[in-house]
């Protein structure tokens, strides 16, 4: 989870994708979508859909922090993660 | 054969996601064809799957449908599989001693440690009605996990009544949500925003999926 977090700080107004998020923090895809809905369904997370670069394939689902995901990143790197931890019951 | 098992495990986690979760399993559509470039499918399509399980007890869907596989799988069956056993074997309540199926289903076949001559003569329709309920009982399993109402009411009433399934669907769809309802009449898909932009790209021309 703070792997993911981190992640996604890196370059916060930089849209991701599932997959790389994964080959980037070493979550499985079955930890890594629960995150992703949580953090949505509390507004840490946006996602927005993109078109697939190759032809025939599907559109690819695209994640980049809010603002409240960007300071909650910016509490945790400053030694927050307690509250971190109350904030994201998983 | 590998990126064949990978779908199927894809199209079961989709399933399990719901209606609620469905532009999630749109999303993780999308990226499996990543996983397939990178050469381990499988491993996602797992992954996923048991992230929509993890998912399902949240989802008051995916509750229904959890206590639906758990009264099919833990109740109907089973006692489906005792019925046919009582009507096969003549265990428990059906004592037919040495006499095989056949012999129990013809009426002169019924042997005599039955325990008189009513239960006699009633033990080859008590057993075909034995049977028929063991075998209407895994219907009723399979319908309770199939959940495709529309269909089976449409089934039902074909003949009596000529209702359109789309009409079934949409009056389904407007029991689970009333803000459907003005979508419904004016014959709009429902979904809207992320979601319909999503449903509208996944099910262009020559997307996968």
């Amino acid at each position: 989870m703070l792997s993911l977090l981190a992640a996604l700080s890196e370059h916060p107004r930089q849209w991701r994708h599932g997959y790389d998020l994964m080959k980037d923090t070493g979550i499985s895809s079955g930890t890594l979508y629960p995150l992703l809905m949580r953090m949505t369904d509390q507004g840490l997370l946006e996602a927005e859909w993109r078109d697939a670069v190759q032809m025939g394939r599907p559109p690819r689902h695209a994640y980049r922090l809010t603002a409240a995901g960007i300071s909650l990143a910016v509490s945790v790197s400053d030694g927050g993660s307690r509250s971190f931890g109350t904030m994201m019951p998983i | 054969m590998m990126t064949a098992l990978s779908r199927c495990v894809m199209k079961i986690a989709i399933h399990c996601l719901g209606d609620r979760r469905r532009e999630w399993g749109l999303a993780m559509q999308g990226e499996f064809q990543a996983s397939i470039a990178d050469g381990k499918p499988l491993s996602f399509a797992l992954g996923c799957l048991w992230g929509a399980w993890r998912e399902m007890p949240a989802d008051p869907d995916g509750r229904f449908a959890l206590a639906s596989y758990a009264l099919a799988v833990g109740l109907v069956l089973p006692i489906a599989a005792l019925l046919a056993a009582g009507a096969i074997l003549g265990f428990p309540y059906l004592d037919f001693a040495a006499d095989d199926i056949v012999g129990i289903l013809s009426v002169h076949g019924a042997p005599s440690t039955l325990l008189n001559d009513g239960n006699r003569a009633a033990a080859s329709s008590l057993s075909l009605v034995v049977l028929l309920l063991a075998g209407t009982s895994v219907l009723i399993a399979w319908a309770m996990l199939d959940r495709d109402w529309p269909r089976r009411c449409h089934r039902a009433v074909h003949g009596g009544g000529n209702i359109d399934p789309d009409t079934l669907r949409g009056a389904a769809r407007v029991r689970r949500d009333p803000h459907d309802l003005a979508d419904h009449r004016l014959h709009r898909p429902a979904c809207r925003g992320p979601d319909a932009r999503a449903m509208a790209l996944a099910h262009r021309p020559g997307c996968i999926g």
